[in-house]
């Protein structure tokens, strides 16, 4: 009887470890110390679709510099983030800004992301406990519940992933109440230099007033293994690299 | 006969007529008095409200006020504009396009409400202007020129002159960034208001955010304000099915029931004083009657019927109570009027009462026909209604005991 | 002896005509009643509008840094905590004081945020100050096992959708500018009435709180409950001479419109009462005229048979005193049961809720009882009959008896 209720919690324990490995696995996978990429973001929603093109470079999970490139209207804006902290510089007047808590968890440039989602890109290694709910054969399917002391929104995420390739296929994220709030899907996974990523990303609200809406990411360009220069994650660096 | 009899006993009780006559008259007037200055204060706040910014009443799209943000703006604005401009109840208009963006003066940005108005427009529909404090009030023409509220001002640290960065989003949700100039600043005593808006000419607005014929809502006023309910009941007809007209008692649901909560304690409190007066009305009545009990008594054994005799009592208090509710309304109605025109004013209260949302140390007494009628009224009845227990008390004796009352 | 003959008549003469009696016993006692009602609901309405405030926000004194009340940086804060709470324990007159580490930010869930405001505080110590357990209406008065949890205002919950057990996150600046960001959990719920903090406010420990923010040993604001209303100004006087860097305010001064509203009620009650009391001496007058008038003969036969003047005069004065008193029992007695069940079961005006909280008053309101109503009303009643004697006396001192039997005198 011990040695039954030992080997049950030897499983539970194993598989814990097996999720937070897997998890592990995939977050070094995704990011790298350095990441730079170009993408297409798409945003639908009730007013039509519109297109924003982005050049971004970022350093392990807290550094990020990201430049628009198009629309020609919005060309040339640039926002950084160290750490918790977001400013934005705006060609046209010349002028950067900090932007305060109170936009943080507003959406960003009309997205389904917020800009906490761009900001904190919060760690679901460090941030989240995960436990293995199925596996078969190459998928897996995850749950991730928020640690005690986690500043995350979600109730909890579930997570499809393709164990080959060390990337997720599908996230389901639920609110406190454990009702589903939004997807995230990813598709068409390509090798780049020592990682494995999907190029393209959609996320899909779930909010009944905003059925139509959905925001795609395609990547175009990603490099993983350059060192990127430790100008860009300055404050210099928003108005001099927006040209 | 009836009629002289009872001219003729109101002459010669002269205590009982004085009494009834200045009691009524002076409830009178008290009551209209005390109803036009609890309805004018009321009014005060609520106009203040009303018309610093919000406006009588608004058309927008249906779901507007419930979601805000870009999903239900009015896209065809000069359709609803020609709508508005052929119906007559209407006397003036306004576009409006609202957004949140961040303002800064320096580096720290401010959230802000940010409203693109139609200056000459806004001139007749909300108090902008008349709150000029400092600089200018925006023109039609102005492009960059910025009109900012006194505390927001002061929380950017910026004066007149002084350069501002908008950073927002544009309705197609791309980025909309602008420095604009401070042409004028205001203060509506809104404390709230004063430290979250800024305005910009919306022509000029337009081109920043994208919002070209696009508005957030039309804000209107109707030639009869007073009647806002069927005004706003009669445009909703006219107007196509994806929009509403609502006027200030949805959206200012609140105060509105403030105010009726404060209505009903002053109602509560005055009925009190009502209640002593008609007791003594029918106490005086009561005495008075009784007095003349042996009198009655003859009369009754002279052939009057007791229907009679209600009716000669019951002329007599018709009488006095007409004598004096007539004066009673004309002098309670002249002060109410005066005072409608030169309101009283207690120096210090808009100070004090600021965060309630009083703004102004007048307090104005509300002059209402009808109003002033039913007050007028109610004391009327409250008259006839003191004497109906005495004269039934007295119908009750026969004649022979009427005659020989003690 | 005569005396008692006088109360002796009096009390018979009234009842010989009951309707007259009644009318104005029941005029006194209707009013009376209303008037007693009226004054209770509003004097509850303040105090309880004071009262919360004290309790739940500034207690009698508040202390703040001189800079602190137009711009609430954390740069204006109290530090070190120490040299106040020395200062405090060595005064008497000061019962309990409640340290206050506060913050704006933004709470939010996966759904929404809003603006809101993070406090630090004791538990024990806003128990002893003010009462805070008292309005938890949901979940427990506690910050959960190793204090990591949250109470948070009812409204706010609301908004947000918030039961026990929620999570929410809260971000802010912290003393450096930087943004954190921390999660909790709900475990209480409080509806104070106070709608800073049921719109606003979410208490967690000053533990919690101080680490988040990266402030040690401080607090934006050290609130103060001072035994005896007398020593209020005494105590703040003290202070100000041991602090003189920092405001130290009272209640009143903080919240001047409390005192305006009621000095304002007060002036309502007082003006109630005079108009009410004199138009009623003016209906008790009326009665005890007539019924002078028509004793006319009765009482001269009385001063005929050598009645004291001072007798018949006392006679007529108890009548009026009688049916005065009698209304003013019945009338306190109403006026009693009114209050009993306005003070406890309250008034329930929920259905203008919207516009009462807009005003920060609760949606049910409580009256207050208190003896003076009582006795402000005893006087009332006792100068209105006073007052409706006078002219029916003057009537009885010009009687000549002889004539007035004579049938020569009416």
């Amino acid at each position: 009887m011990k040695s039954l209720v030992s080997l049950l919690l030897i499983t539970l324990f194993l598989h814990a470890n097996e999720a937070q490995a897997i998890i592990k696995k995939l977050e070094k996978n995704l990011r790298g110390d350095y990441m730079y990429s170009t993408m297409s973001m798409i945003v639908t929603s009730k007013r039509g679709k519109r297109t924003v093109k982005i050049e971004s470079w970022s350093e392990e999970n807290d550094k990020s510099f990201i430049k628009i490139l198009y629309p020609k209207k919005d060309k040339g804006i640039t926002f950084l983030k160290i750490d918790n902290q977001m400013w934005q510089y705006i060609p046209k007047i010349e002028r950067t800004i900090k932007i305060p808590p109170s936009m943080m968890l507003q959406s960003w440039m009309g997205s389904d992301f917020t800009n906490d989602d761009m900001v904190k890109e919060s760690s679901l290694e460090e941030d989240y406990s995960a436990k293995l709910l199925s596996k078969k054969g190459d998928s897996a399917t995850l749950e991730l519940i928020p640690k005690p002391d986690a500043a995350v929104v979600w109730g909890k995420i579930i997570i499809d992933v393709d164990l080959k390739n060390a990337v997720p296929v599908k996230e389901v994220f639920y609110d406190d109440m454990m009702q589903k709030v939004r997807i995230m899907t990813f598709s068409k996974i390509e090798q780049h230099g020592s990682h494995r990523v999907p190029m393209v990303m959609e996320l899909k609200p779930l909010d009944p007033n905003k059925k139509k809406n959905r925001t795609k990411v395609i990547f175009e360009k990603v490099n993983f293994d350059t060192k990127i220069d430790p100008s860009y994650f300055t404050k210099q660096a928003l108005k001099r690299y927006s040209r | 006969m009836l009629f002289s009899l009872a001219f003729r006993n109101i002459v010669k009780s002269k205590g009982r007529s004085i009494t009834t006559l200045l009691l009524s008259t002076f409830s009178t007037i008290l009551f209209i008095c005390y109803v036009a200055l609890m309805d004018g204060s009321h009014h005060q706040i609520i106009k203040s409200s009303v018309e610093i910014y919000t406006g009588y009443a608004h058309v927008n799209l249906n779901g507007y006020r419930d979601e805000g943000g870009y999903d239900n703006l009015i896209e065809e604005a000069d359709r609803i504009d020609a709508i508005l401009k052929n119906d007559a109840s209407i006397k003036a208009y306004s576009p409006r396009f609202e957004t949140y963006a961040l303002l800064s003066g320096d580096e720290k940005a401010i959230g802000s409400l940010i409203a693109g108005i139609i200056p000459s427009r806004e001139q007749d529909l909300s108090k902008l202007k008349d709150s000029l404090i400092k600089g200018d009030y925006l023109s039609d023409n102005d492009t960059n020129a910025i009109y900012v509220g006194s505390e927001l001002s002061e929380r950017l640290k910026v004066d007149v002159g002084s350069q501002i960065a908008m950073v927002g989003s544009s309705v197609d949700y791309s980025i909309a960034a602008d420095l604009f100039t401070v042409k004028g600043i205001f203060k509506t005593g809104l404390f709230e208001f004063d430290s979250q808006s800024a305005f910009v000419n919306k022509a000029y607005l337009d081109t920043v955010m994208l919002s070209d014929n696009i508005a957030s809502y039309f804000t209107l006023y109707f030639h009869n304000n007073d009647k806002i309910d069927k005004m706003t009941t009669d445009l909703q007809a006219s107007l196509p099915s994806e929009y509403e007209a609502v006027n200030w008692k949805i959206l200012l649901t609140a105060l509105v029931q403030a105010m009726l909560v404060d209505s009903i304690f002053g109602y509560i409190s005055i009925s009190i004083f009502f209640l002593v007066i008609f007791f003594v009305i029918m106490i005086f009545s009561y005495v008075n009657i009784y007095t003349r009990a042996r009198e009655i008594g003859l009369l009754r054994a002279l052939g009057l019927t007791s229907k009679d005799i209600f009716g000669m009592l019951f002329v007599e208090i018709l009488l006095l109570a007409t004598v004096s509710i007539i004066i009673g309304t004309i002098i309670g109605a002249s002060i109410a009027y005066y005072y409608e025109l030169n309101p009283i004013v207690i120096s210090g209260i808009a100070e004090t009462y600021k965060e309630y949302g009083v703004v102004s140390d007048e307090i104005p007494m509300k002059f209402d026909l009808f109003t002033i009628t039913w007050n007028a009224l109610t004391i009327f009845i409250l008259n006839l209604a003191a004497i109906l227990y005495p004269i039934s008390k007295i119908n009750k004796l026969t004649a022979m005991e009427a005659m020989r009352y003690v | 002896m005569y005396n008692t003959i006088a109360q002796h008549l009096a009390w018979l003469s009234i009842w010989r005509r009951k309707t007259r009696s009644l009318m104005v016993i029941m005029m006194i006692a209707l009013s009376l009643s209303g008037l007693l009602g009226l004054q209770g609901l509003y004097d509850g309405m303040i105090s309880h509008l004071i009262n919360t405030t004290i309790r739940s926000d500034s207690g009698e004194i508040s202390l703040y840094d001189k800079k602190y009340r137009l711009n609430k940086s954390l740069d204006y804060r109290l530090t070190p905590l120490s040299k106040y709470e020395d200062a405090f324990s060595k005064m008497e007159s000061i019962e309990a004081y409640s340290i206050r580490l506060e913050k704006e930010g933004l709470i939010a869930t996966a759904h929404k945020s809003l603006g809101a405001t993070l406090k630090g505080i004791s538990l024990e110590n806003e128990k002893t100050f003010g009462g805070l357990d008292a309005f938890i209406t949901q979940g427990d008065y506690s910050f959960g096992k190793e204090n990591k949890n949250a109470l948070i205002g009812s409204a706010l919950a609301k908004k947000l959708n918030l039961n026990i057990g929620s999570r929410v996150i809260f971000t802010a600046q912290d003393l450096t500018g930087e943004i954190n960001a921390i999660s909790f959990r709900i475990s209480g719920i409080l509806k104070t009435g106070n709608p800073s903090i049921d719109d606003h406010s979410v208490f967690v420990s000053m533990a919690k709180m101080s680490k988040f923010i990266n402030v040690h040993q401080s607090a934006t604001q050290i609130a103060l409950r001072v035994k005896d209303t007398e020593n209020i100004t005494i105590v703040q006087k003290e202070l100000q001479k041991l602090f003189p860097d920092i405001d130290v305010l009272r209640w009143d001064e903080l919240y001047p419109l409390l005192i305006q509203m009621q000095d304002w009620m007060n002036i309502f009650n007082l003006a109630s009462y005079a108009i009410v009391f004199i138009v009623a001496a003016l209906g008790i007058f009326g009665v005890m005229l007539v019924s002078v008038l028509e004793r006319m003969r009765e009482f001269s036969i009385m001063l005929a048979i050598g009645t004291p003047y001072k007798t018949v005069r006392n006679q007529i004065i108890m009548e009026a005193s009688f049916l005065g008193f009698i209304g003013y029992m019945a009338g306190a007695f109403l006026g009693w049961i009114f209050l009993l069940y306005m003070s406890t079961a309250g008034v329930d005006m929920r259905a203008f809720e919207a516009g009462l909280e807009l005003y920060g008053y609760s949606a049910v309101m409580y009256a207050n009882m208190h003896l003076y109503y009582f006795f402000q009303a005893f006087f009332a009643v006792f100068f209105a009959t006073l007052l409706s004697v006078i002219w029916p006396l003057r009537k009885l001192k010009k009687i000549k008896p002889i004539q007035v039997i004579q049938g020569k005198m009416l």
